[in-house]
């Protein structure tokens, strides 16, 4: 009897203690069947910068113009000059790949983004984007009222957008469900607020917001919403509901990747108010978007670019001289240094770079410019429904008082009916802390760190995604977006930045619009561009 | 086990209770015969032959389970609670086990016949054990006069609630999950009274815990499981079910009608589905200038493929259906084969399974005639192919006078969005030529005949082999009654999906 007790309690220990073993061993394992990994970025090519041990140019070539970098404002620039005869020209690209902020990856599943990855419907006096639009068919034909239609397989399908609040996923981002009517009520005010905003004109008659701003008024009853950060600028006029606070504070981290306390009024409002697009078969206020995400407007504007385009390339030194430009860059593929002598540089580089490689200009030396931290990651996933009600997957899901933006279904675009896997692009703006403390800790975490975080920020809509998921990469962007913080708008008003240096040096960047979206890059690198162009002619 | 009592056994408390307690036994004994011949009944047909089977098989088990119940000696009271427990989920489960596996498993009436063998035994072993167990607290001829009557009483009982209110209010699934915590409690309660002669009656507390907790959960989620396992999706007789990656094929038949499921929706029956076949297929056929090259989208079914093969002047069809396991199961199964008379693997029939949207977008070959056979537009995936995106992607595949048609839905039930495909098809260039005709299993049906560059001619000659349409009745069939015609809606398109919601609304809008 006692022998046969002994027995059973030891089997009860021994069967406990191997199930605590499991339990105790599972944070290695229960990610065991997801592969993947943390993607290495160009930040240890970049991060030679600091050192600055470089050897002598060993080579020497001429160029009419150089352009360093390659992401949008680059190829936006490159086109220009291309459509203005000008093909005495080279970009200089650091990374293996073109695009900037616009890259993508792609497995047997979808193409993905892994950062920018739509374009809202432009407005109709950026005449320069739409025509870009229309040579790619992005714009199948401007109406007799001179109203462009866009190409119905780009324009984000129906349903859009989804947001999961109590316990439920709504059609729309702008929290409602169990939202009480006191709450709806201070929501409207904000909306109509906004709309006084978005039709407001400056008394030089200039537009209080558009896009790109730098055609917007000058008048100081709107520029001075840069000296009020948005969060205070809301208690100002009286908001306290906290689900419109969550909501906007989702709004500037979705754009710029900041938070409502660091935010500028202005950039806050003009999120909203900057944005009048106007189609003839869809919807003003939708976006165009593809599978790859931008990557598809970086490949048509580098459709035409391909022979022009260095990769591996890390430019170093810039130097002026009075009739032209000393460029000297490394090339990672031959391990050499070689140098340019250009007639002129555009350069496209964010100006944490440029502070480095132009040397001895305080305007860019000591410009207060932050960039936000982010994590982006792909997940793979098998189609499954959790059981929670209301609107099905859409293009953009969010999740109602999360840290992160939700996910976009990349795989959304497909024609396709039936999709038994996708791929999901989850976002999360680092912005709780200030982004140098921010970027330091997202370099630091692991891989099974950042599965953990993933997880948990979509564990209250989707419970047991993780038996679901088959796939995981990440990519950490340490400094992937200019931040509109409070007062930066001065600082763009920087000579070196609008007229260049010398002549012949010219900058073009989203950072030296504040904004990092596509059409500011675009915008900047047809300025730039032109700068060159008019330049050249009066040489 | 060493502590099997020797001393004259005490009584039991109230004798009321132990009554109960056999009767609540005969009771889920019966149930247990009663849902397993049902659920035969529902799953492969023919009542008569799976009660008298089952009933047999299950009564000779009981049988078995009274033979073996000699050689349980010692512990009968841990016995029985433990076969009690065993009963409770052998029986309590089994409508759940036989449904869940009617589609997955190759040889279902092994799985039943094992099923109700199991229970049989097992059932067929409480009474003879339980009369053991009282045996010497009561004087025999009292003991098996009062278990046998509760025993038959319980039986009554059964049968008569059985058909009357569990299966209509409580469904198969929930009355045996009902039974099973009852068979449970029995085990909790005589657990409960001889705790102190049971051996080891703590772990057998708990096993009947886990037991009643598991099938509580199962009764709460009842509907859940009926949903997955679709039991009553159907009510006729279920030949044939598949999972493929896309759907879930069911065929049923029911006094030689044989009708087919795709995802519990109904795709047609073979009794009337002329009406639809003939309807969607020889209107366009009567409008081709030339009939030599055919696109099928959807149709898997071969339904319409045979509608075309009457046309000698084809040259080919290709059909493109996404699923594999649809075209393949109407291209071998012979039943199948009888009602589409082969035409998937004719001579001229190529059959191509892809995604629609992605073929037609990928095709750079033009057609003479489209037919588009596509599952009504209920969620938005489906939603995709009746959009102006797809249309522009049609009407670029058909030849500069080609004709092409397109099953539309109810214009009955949904109206609106009947003639929402209508608009956008027409705006994309189309000319359009709504019709509709009465398809008694589906209601009034609905159908877009479209033109590309040519001008519409009544058509003259249906062959006179056709069952259904003539001259006569296809003119009828273009006029629109005041309840079915045209009204306003906008344009579908990838971005609005507004067909989606249309056919929503119009479907709730009928149910209500």
């Amino acid at each position: 009897m006692n022998n046969r007790r002994k027995f059973i309690k030891q089997m009860v220990l021994l069967f406990g203690a191997s199930a605590m073993g499991n339990w105790a061993c599972q944070p290695n394992n229960k990610y065991a069947h997801i592969k993947g990994k943390i993607l290495t970025g160009n930040n240890k090519r970049g991060h030679l910068l600091r050192e600055g041990k470089f050897t002598k140019p060993t080579q020497t070539n001429y160029f009419d113009v150089v352009i360093v970098g390659s992401g949008i404002a680059a190829l936006s620039a490159a086109r220009k000059l291309q459509q203005n005869n000008i093909t005495n020209f080279t970009i200089l690209e650091l990374d293996d790949t073109i695009g900037g902020n616009a890259i993508n990856g792609k497995n047997e599943v979808s193409a993905y983004p892994w950062a920018a990855h739509y374009l809202p419907i432009p407005n109709l006096d950026d005449t320069e984007l739409l025509t870009f639009l229309q040579e790619h068919q992005i714009i199948t034909k401007i109406d007799e009222k001179g109203i462009p239609h866009y190409n119905e397989e780009y324009v984000c399908a129906e349903p859009e957008e989804r947001l999961f609040i109590n316990g439920y996923w709504q059609d729309g981002l702008i929290p409602n469900i169990g939202i009480s009517s006191e709450e709806r009520k201070e929501i409207d005010a904000f909306f109509a607020l906004i709309k006084s905003y978005k039709a407001a004109i400056g008394n030089d008659g200039k537009p209080a917001f558009t896009i790109p701003n730098f055609y917007s008024t000058t008048d100081s009853n709107c520029t001075d919403l840069d000296n009020i950060s948005f969060y205070d600028f809301l208690k100002q006029k009286g908001f306290k509901t906290k689900a419109l606070f969550w909501y906007l504070n989702y709004c500037v981290s979705d754009d710029y990747g900041t938070n409502l306390k660091d935010a500028s009024a202005w950039s806050g409002i003009h999120y909203f108010a900057g944005r009048k697009g106007v189609s003839g078969n869809t919807e003003g206020d939708t976006v165009l978007t593809w599978p790859e995400g931008n990557a598809f407007l970086a490949q048509k504007l580098a459709s035409t670019l391909q022979a022009h385009i260095q990769k591996n390339k890390l430019v170093y030194e810039i130097i002026p001289n009075q009739h032209q430009v000393e460029v000297n860059y490394h090339c990672f593929e031959t391990n050499t240094t070689k140098q340019i002598i250009a007639k002129k540089v555009i350069v496209c580089a964010p100006q944490f770079v440029n502070k480095r490689i132009v040397k001895n200009y305080p305007e860019i030396e000591n410009s207060p410019f932050t960039y936000s931290p982010w994590m982006v990651a792909n997940l793979t996933v098998n189609a499954y429904t959790e059981g929670t009600e209301g609107q099905p997957m859409s293009w953009d899901n969010v999740i109602f008082g999360s840290n992160s933006l939700g996910y976009v279904n990349a795989s959304h675009q497909l024609l396709q009916t039936q999709k038994p896997q996708q791929v999901l692009t989850f976002y999360l703006p680092l912005n709780t802390k200030q982004p140098k403390e921010a970027r330091e800790e997202a370099y630091e975490k692991t891989y099974e760190q950042w599965l953990d975080i993933i997880f948990e920020e979509l564990k209250q809509a989707h419970p047991s995604l993780i038996n679901h998921v088959t796939h995981i990469d990440i990519k950490i962007w340490g400094h992937s977006m200019i931040r509109p913080t409070v007062g930066l708008r001065k600082h763009l008003k920087n000579s070196i930045f609008n007229e260049g240096i010398n002549q012949n040096i010219f900058f073009a960047h989203s950072d030296l619009s504040g904004i990092s979206i596509f059409e500011e890059a675009f915008f900047q690198g047809n300025k730039a561009a032109s700068q060159v162009i008019k330049t050249l002619a009066n040489a | 086990m060493d502590n099997e009592t020797k001393t004259p056994k005490p009584p039991m408390g109230s004798p009321m209770l132990l009554l109960v307690s056999i009767f609540v036994v005969a009771t889920c004994g019966l149930i247990y015969e009663l849902v397993a011949g049902t659920a035969a009944s529902y799953l492969l047909g023919d009542s008569v032959t799976q009660f008298s089977t089952i009933i047999g098989v299950y009564l000779f088990s009981m049988g078995i389970g009274s033979y073996v119940s000699k050689f349980f000696s010692k512990n009968l009271l841990a016995w029985f609670v433990q076969i009690e427990i065993l009963v409770g989920l052998v029986g309590g489960f089994s409508s759940l086990v036989l449904f869940a596996l009617f589609a997955q498993v190759d040889y279902f009436q092994l799985v039943l016949y094992v099923l109700v063998s199991l229970t049989g035994i097992l059932v067929g072993l409480e009474i003879p054990l339980l009369m053991r167990i009282l045996e010497g607290r009561y004087e025999f001829k009292d003991l098996v006069s009062k278990v046998f009557t509760f025993d038959y009483i319980g039986a009554l009982l059964a049968s008569i609630i059985f058909p009357i209110w569990l299966v209509p209010k409580l469904g198969l699934m929930r009355t045996s999950f009902f039974f099973g915590m009852l068979n449970i409690g029995v085990a909790y309660w005589v657990c409960y009274k001889f705790k102190n002669e049971i051996a080891w009656a703590k772990s057998l507390f708990s096993l009947a815990t886990m037991s009643f907790i598991g099938l509580i959960i199962a009764f709460i989620n009842a509907n859940n499981l009926v949903n997955w396992t679709e039991s009553t999706l159907f009510q006729e007789k279920i030949i044939y079910t598949k999972s493929t990656p896309y759907q879930r094929i069911v065929l049923t038949a029911n006094n030689n009608q044989y009708k087919l499921y795709l995802n519990g929706n109904l795709q047609f029956n073979s009794a009337d589905e002329y009406r639809y076949h003939e309807a969607l297929v020889h209107p366009a056929m009567q409008q081709a200038s030339s009939k030599k090259q055919v696109l099928v989208l959807g149709g898997g079914d071969g339904l319409a493929v045979r509608e075309l093969l009457k046309y000698p002047d084809i040259d080919s069809i290709t059909l493109v259906d996404l699923d594999q396991g649809m075209t393949e199961l109407f291209s071998h199964n012979s039943m199948l084969k009888s009602l589409n008379n082969g035409s998937l693997t004719h001579p001229k029939v190529t059959v191509k399974n892809m995604d629609a949207f992605l073929w037609l977008k990928a095709n750079n070959k033009l057609y003479d005639i489209i037919i588009v056979d596509f599952p009504d537009p209920s969620n938005f995936s489906v939603g995709k192919l009746y959009s102006n995106v797809f249309y522009s992607y049609l009407i670029n595949a058909l030849q500069n006078y080609g004709v092409c048609v397109v099953q539309s839905t109810s214009p009955y039930v949904a109206r609106k969005s009947f003639w929402c495909i209508n608009h956008t098809m027409q705006s994309v260039g189309f000319k359009t030529m709504p019709y509709h005709n009465y398809v008694p299993s589906f209601g009034e049906w609905g159908y877009i005949l479209a033109l590309k560059n040519k001008t519409f001619k009544a058509p003259q000659n249906f062959d006179s082999s056709f069952k259904f349409i003539t001259k006569n009745v296809f003119e009828q069939m273009l006029v629109f009654p005041k309840d079915m015609d045209s009204v306003y809606t906008e344009v579908n398109k990838l971005n609005n999906q507004v067909l989606v919601h249309y056919f929503d609304e119009d479907w709730k809008h009928y149910q209500q």
